[in-house]
């Protein structure tokens, strides 16, 4: 039976001030989404603030997946807690495509006019 | 009556890496194994002055692909298929160099992105590759970055999605720890530490987190026996500080060092191989994401189509794309104590990520209906547990 011996990895590699990449940058995104509520994930108030370094995001990383089990173990304590469903497919992240003009009243027809809810 | 090693069969593992491809990495070894499609020095891509790059044996461990090379679905499909948009179009593999240049403009780096390391510089990689079951094509599920082609190894599919957006699944095609739990089976995702977390966050980890543990629960679920059904490893993401001291990355995404990564894959087999229970009845998959953007020479074939449409303002090509081609070629090696010394999985099966779903599903479940059309037609691959005889000649590695 062999047995391989694996060379270590140079101290010099160690970077945390390396600057974070992409893929850290999507997992940020994703962990900031999954603990707002709902209605904090609109585009306008969807604004993140960039991981500069990779410890910078490992920090925030940590922080959010310990926020993110807490919420979880907060639901399961409640007692008419669910079973999980994924919520229907939605486009994440994305401008909201302008609402399609509403028709015209027919002729002759007035339309009813509708009163706008109050803000 | 199935073979021994199958018989056996108790656990499943699989360790995803970061963006590299088979080419880089494993290419080499087609000078000591024909029956490896790897490299054979006569490969090459033009470079932006019309110059040829050859492939070349000059990768490094670190500092040689910063900036981290583009593997968008548009620069991907730049690489594959060297810019030609006209409907007849062939993959050709000649783009690389290319797609690469814009990133710093830079001819002699932008040819850096076809070397390849030599064996002697992998020897983890290497040696399980030759001491198991290296597969010739196994290719990523969509020729985009991580987190879409993930998906596919968690549920099947990526649910129309070519990029790293945040998305849900629908509820047919359901993740395949799920599948697992309503049989009363057991999966798991560990991740290395809640500073590295996981990249399936949206779906799985905000839901149901009873699906994760760290990479330090692996160990001792190993070490005590209590390994679940069906493990999915994810390294870890980032250089940081941990309790212990400073802890490297170890997914192997340019540019961090390839050496750690090569101690996190023997990390994970060595936990297997020493608890003699476990290592009889264990399956280990090491399969690589996606190729990062980093030359291969295989053109990704035509696949089934996924049931999903993407569209051109997602793929940014200006074309949509129907799910029917595959990312570019990633290493993968199956290790068993059951699968021949130096198997070579031929170039007639291809793999891609669905695979693992599908595999999973089809030891553990058997005959499932609600899959995506991808993972129902993806092959499987614990065929290859092919021995009557358990192995006693498996390596160990020691990491000092």
């Amino acid at each position: 039976m062999a047995v391989i011996r694996v060379p270590k990895t140079p101290k010099k590699a160690y970077d945390p001030q390396r600057r974070a990449g992409t893929l850290l940058q999507s997992q940020l995104l994703h962990l900031e989404w999954a603990v707002r509520p709902a209605s904090a994930r609109t585009e306008k108030a969807f604004q993140i603030k960039r991981a500069t370094t990779e410890a910078a995001a490992a920090r925030r990383i940590e922080q959010l997946t310990i926020e993110l089990h807490r919420q979880s173990a907060l639901r399961a304590a409640e007692p008419t807690a669910a079973p999980y469903e994924p919520p229907r497919m939605v486009q994440a992240v994305r401008k909201p495509k302008a609402k399609p003009k509403q028709p015209k009243a027919a002729a002759g027809k007035k339309a009813k006019s509708k009163k706008r809810p109050k803000r | 009556m199935p073979p021994a090693g199958i018989d056996k069969l108790k656990h499943i593992v699989v360790l995803m890496m970061e963006n590299r491809s088979f080419d880089h990495m494993l290419g080499a070894l087609a000078k000591t194994d024909p029956r490896i499609d790897g490299l054979d020095g006569t490969q090459s891509n033009p470079d932006t002055t019309g110059a040829s790059a050859p492939v070349l044996p000059l990768a490094q461990f670190q500092g040689q692909l910063d900036p981290d090379p583009d593997h968008t679905f548009a620069a991907v499909d730049l690489q594959i298929f060297n810019g030609d948009s006209s409907p007849a179009r062939v993959a050709t593999m000649q783009g690389f160099v290319k797609s690469y240049f814009t990133m710093r403009r830079d001819v002699d780096h932008s040819r850096k992105i076809m070397y390849n390391f030599t064996p002697d510089k992998l020897p983890v990689l290497t040696t399980l590759a030759t001491e198991f079951a290296v597969f010739n094509r196994w290719f990523s599920s969509i020729p985009g970055p991580t987190l879409c082609n993930r998906a596919f190894a968690h549920y099947g599919t990526s649910f129309g999605h070519v990029d790293s957006s945040v998305f849900y699944p629908n509820t047919r095609f359901k993740s395949i720890y799920q599948r697992l739990l309503d049989a009363g089976k057991t999966g798991k995702i560990y991740y290395f530490d809640t500073q590295s977390s996981s990249l399936e966050v949206v779906n799985l980890l905000q839901h149901q987190p009873q699906f994760f543990g760290t990479f330090q629960q692996f160990l001792d679920d190993c070490g005590t026996g209590q390994l679940p059904d069906y493990s999915f490893i994810e390294p870890n993401y980032s250089d940081h500080d941990g309790d212990s001291g400073a802890i490297l990355a170890s997914d192997q995404h340019p540019d961090h060092h390839v050496q750690e990564g090569e101690r996190f894959i023997a990390a994970v087999y060595n936990a297997i191989r020493q608890n003699a229970a476990l290592w009889e009845s264990t399956a280990l998959l090491v399969v690589y994401d996606e190729h990062g953007g980093i030359y291969d020479h295989v053109p990704p074939p035509a696949c089934l189509p996924d049931g999903f449409v993407a569209q051109p303002d997602s793929t940014t090509t200006g074309r949509q794309f129907l799910f029917d081609r595959l990312g570019v070629r990633v290493p993968a090696i199956l290790v068993s104590p059951w699968v021949a010394r130096g198997t070579v999985v031929g170039r007639d099966r291809v793999f891609e990520h669905a695979s693992i779903p599908a595999t999973v599903t089809t030891c553990f479940l058997g005959q499932y209906a609600d899959r995506s059309p991808r993972e129902a037609a993806a092959s499987t691959f614990l065929d290859l547990l092919t021995l009557d005889a358990m192995r006693n000649d498996a390596p160990e590695f020691d990491l000092g």
